[in-house]
């Protein structure tokens, strides 16, 4: 082989070695030709959950094997600060606040229902038909910011619904099991209202509201309706937002009047 | 051209570059797996040791509640008014479930402090509720059945100026008479041994050498 053909040679190799380490460079976070150097350990690190040792009666944090209630005293062993739980959650990120078109009005009739519930059994609206005011919350998944805090707002608001004779009826596209291990980590006691699955087919609720975004989670929207079946309220809220709490009591105020 | 693709030598060479564009190709479309970066959560603590930004508050309604601050007016006052020689704040989401399993805990704190006399008057507990309305707010407060005052940041004005990412959060600030200086205390998450963190406090605060 001439020299001149083996310095061609050894040329290309080193193009495709370095076409190879580019494309590593390019598609692997964190590697150290990313240009993001020190960015992946500022990163969301999830805090040690698994066998967590509960300081009180010493069992695991790991679902079902744990005897205590899901919230007790857990602490991070590096730091023996509280393991934050929010840091789980996934960060959505900034989403378009609105992504559906009602198909219900103030007025008219609620669609009924008839949903899976995560206490066992179905929920249907047309049960509380004379009996309660019902407020549909759906929000758009589980495990996601300002819906994992909406929820125990009302966990505590009970005696307000209470007060204008409403129940509570949670809603999300999530399928049983989510939404069991989501509830649970809510509150230390059972949650008041039911929470039901619109998970399949799926969104099939959401969509006979018109709260079903594009992307197949649902609207955070409040829908009031009253003993009668009829819609008296609607918020279709901003997604990224918690609606205030004063506005749906003062709607339940009025509806009770 | 078929000739020049017949030869050994060439044929190895397409065969790299095959391998390469292939590589590239499948790993190209590959979705970035970390969050975006505004995301991330900071892991160490903020603002600690550095000066305490001043920031004003309603003055509580409660009578009560003003007479702890040691407030006389009934308008707006600045967290300096608090007469006080450490002031324990509490950054809580009226709606968070982690604050909710604190509450009780830091009803304990503030039993303990007001239950010594060489605490009552020197360390002085508040509330500011992220991104929770005043209604939200009373709510927690009747609820839980919070002793000492509580306010609203539903506007996040305080949330940002203290940085504040995760409730519930504590921070311990020494008070002189220019107001609210040093942050020697800060802490992510709840806690459940209320005895353990005012220790905690007394000692990071300097309390417990003055005393001596």
């Amino acid at each position: 082989m001439s020299g001149q053909k083996r310095l061609r040679r050894v040329l290309v190799y080193f193009v495709g070695i370095a076409i190879v380490m580019i494309t590593t460079a390019v598609t692997v976070p964190g590697s150290l030709m990313s240009g993001e150097a020190g960015a992946p350990s500022e990163r969301v690190v999830a805090p040690p959950m698994e066998g967590v040792p509960n300081p009180k009666n010493g069992s695991l944090m790991s679902g079902e094997a744990s005897a205590a209630p899901p919230m007790e005293g857990v602490l991070n062993p590096k730091n023996g600060q509280a393991v934050d739980f929010k840091k789980n959650i996934f960060p959505v990120g900034n989403l378009k606040p609105t992504d559906s078109i009602l198909r219900v009005r103030i007025g008219g009739k609620a669609p009924n229902f008839s949903l899976p519930a995560v206490g066992g059994g179905r929920v249907s609206l047309s049960q509380y038909l004379g009996k309660k005011h019902v407020v549909l919350s759906f929000v758009p998944a589980a495990w996601t910011p300002v819906c994992s805090d909406q929820w125990p707002g009302y966990q505590i608001a009970k005696d307000l619904f209470d007060k204008n004779n409403a129940s509570l009826i949670g809603i999300t596209v999530d399928n049983i099991p989510t939404l069991y291990s989501w509830t649970r980590q809510m509150s230390s006691e059972k949650l008041w209202f039911p929470v039901v699955s619109d998970f399949y087919p799926h969104g099939a609720v959401a969509s006979a509201y018109g709260v079903l975004r594009s992307d197949g989670t649902a609207e955070r929207a409040l829908f009031v309706i009253d003993k009668k079946g009829r819609i008296r309220y609607i918020d279709v809220h901003n997604i990224n937002e918690r609606p205030p709490l004063e506005d749906l009591i003062h709607a339940l105020e009025k509806v009770n009047k | 051209m078929r000739a020049w693709l017949m030869r050994k030598g060439n044929k190895r060479t397409i065969l790299w570059l095959a391998g390469a564009l292939l590589i590239f190709i499948c790993g190209g479309p590959l979705p970035k797996s970390a969050p975006p970066d505004s995301f991330a959560y900071p892991s160490e603590p903020s603002g600690l040791h550095e000066r305490f930004p001043a920031f004003t508050l309603p003055a509580p309604k409660s009578d009560a509640e003003r007479a702890y601050l040691g407030l006389s007016g009934t308008g707006a006052f600045a967290t300096g008014q608090i007469k006080a020689q450490v002031l324990i704040i509490e950054a809580f989401g009226a709606f968070c479930p982690h604050c909710h399993h604190a509450a009780p805990y830091v009803n304990e704190v503030y039993a303990a402090i007001e239950g010594r006399p060489d605490l009552k008057d020197h360390v002085k507990i508040i509330g500011v509720g992220m991104r929770s309305t005043p209604f939200e707010v009373n709510l927690f407060k009747e609820k839980f059945h919070v002793p000492f005052p509580l306010f609203a940041d539903n506007d996040m004005t305080i949330e940002k100026l203290l940085s504040i990412d995760t409730t519930p959060t504590f921070i311990g600030v020494k008070v002189n008479k220019e107001g609210p200086q040093e942050r020697f205390y800060f802490r992510r998450g709840s806690f459940e041994n209320a005895s353990q963190f005012l220790s905690e406090i007394i000692r990071l605060s300097g309390l417990a050498q003055e005393a001596k």
